[in-house]
C-alpha cells in the first residue's frame, strides 16, 4: 500500500505568463534584502571598549538582493520544448494542491536553459525573479 | 604589552571627540630655522578620521586648542597619554557618499615649540 504523503510536491502547478509547464522540480526562495551583508555600515570606532559588539548602522537605502532586486525568486525544472526567454516579463502563479504559494505576482525571467540530449526528454530550467 | 586599539579617549580643547575610527599621530620634526636655534615650522601632524563632528563643527576649523589622545585605562599599567599638544585644526574633509555614513577626516598641525623655555 502506498504511504500517504500529504506534504509532497505532487499536484503543484506553475503558471508562468499564462502557460503551465510540466514541472519536475520547484525551488522558491525568499531573501530579505535588508538582511544582506551590505545592508549595514561598519561604524565601529575607537571609543568602543574591548569585547563590545562592533557598531553597525543601517544603510539609508535598501541594497537590492543578489538576484538584482526583490530577493524573491523561483527556480524550476520542466519537461518540454518551450524555450523561456530571459528578460521576459509577466505574472506567475504557483499552487500546490489547494494552497496558493504565489498569486499572480509580477515576474521577470532572469535566466533559462533548455537541454536536448540523446535518449532523454527535452528538459528546461528557468530562474524567475518575483516582485515583493 | 600590546595595547588594544579600543576604548581610547580623544579630546579637543577639553571636549570629547566621539566616534573616531582612525588616529594617526605623526610627530616628525623639521629642520631648525636657525643654526643656533631650535625653532622649526614642522612638528608633525595628527590625523583623526571618524563619523561624528560633535566636538569639531565647521566653526572649529582653523582654531588652536589642545589635542589629547589617551589609551584606555587598565592597559599596560593604566591609561597612557599618547599625545598631548597644542594643535591647529588645519584640514577638514567631509565625505558624503550616497547610501553611506558621512565620514569626517581631520588633520591637526602640532604647534608646540621645541624647547619652549628658549622660544617665544
Amino acid at each position: 500500500m502506498a504511504a500517504s504523503t500529504p506534504h509532497d510536491g505532487a499536484g503543484t502547478v506553475l503558471n508562468l505568463f499564462g502557460s503551465t509547464y510540466q514541472i519536475t522540480n520547484i525551488v522558491l526562495s525568499n531573501t530579505n534584502p535588508a538582511e544582506g551583508d551590505d545592508a549595514q555600515i561598519d561604524v565601529a570606532h575607537l571609543g568602543q571598549t574591548t569585547g563590545e559588539l562592533a557598531a553597525r548602522l543601517d544603510r539609508p537605502l535598501v541594497v537590492p538582493a543578489e538576484d538584482g532586486g526583490s530577493g524573491r525568486q523561483v527556480t524550476f525544472d520542466y519537461l518540454g520544448k518551450t524555450l523561456i526567454l530571459d528578460g521576459s516579463t509577466g505574472t506567475v502563479t504557483i499552487t500546490s494542491g489547494d494552497t496558493t504559494l504565489v498569486n499572480g505576482k509580477a515576474a521577470t525571467v532572469q535566466s533559462s536553459t533548455l537541454t536536448l540530449a540523446v535518449n532523454d526528454a527535452v528538459r528546461g530550467q528557468a530562474v524567475v525573479s518575483i516582485a515583493r | 604589552m600590546a595595547i588594544p586599539a579600543q576604548g581610547f579617549t580623544i579630546t579637543w580643547g577639553g571636549a570629547a571627540l566621539l566616534e573616531c575610527r582612525e588616529i594617526d599621530i605623526n610627530q616628525e620634526r623639521g629642520l631648525p630655522l636657525q643654526r643656533d636655534g631650535t625653532w622649526t615650522l614642522t612638528l608633525g601632524t595628527v590625523r583623526i578620521a571618524g563619523f561624528s563632528t560633535a566636538a569639531l563643527p565647521e566653526s572649529e576649523y582653523g582654531r588652536r586648542k589642545q589635542l589629547v589622545v589617551t589609551s584606555p585605562a587598565g592597559t599596560a599599567g593604566g591609561s597612557l597619554v599618547l599625545f598631548s599638544r597644542d594643535c591647529i585644526f588645519q584640514d577638514r574633509r567631509v565625505a558624503v557618499v550616497a547610501n553611506d555614513a558621512v565620514r569626517f577626516d581631520h588633520v591637526f598641525r602640532v604647534m608646540d615649540t621645541v624647547g619652549a623655555a628658549t622660544n617665544p
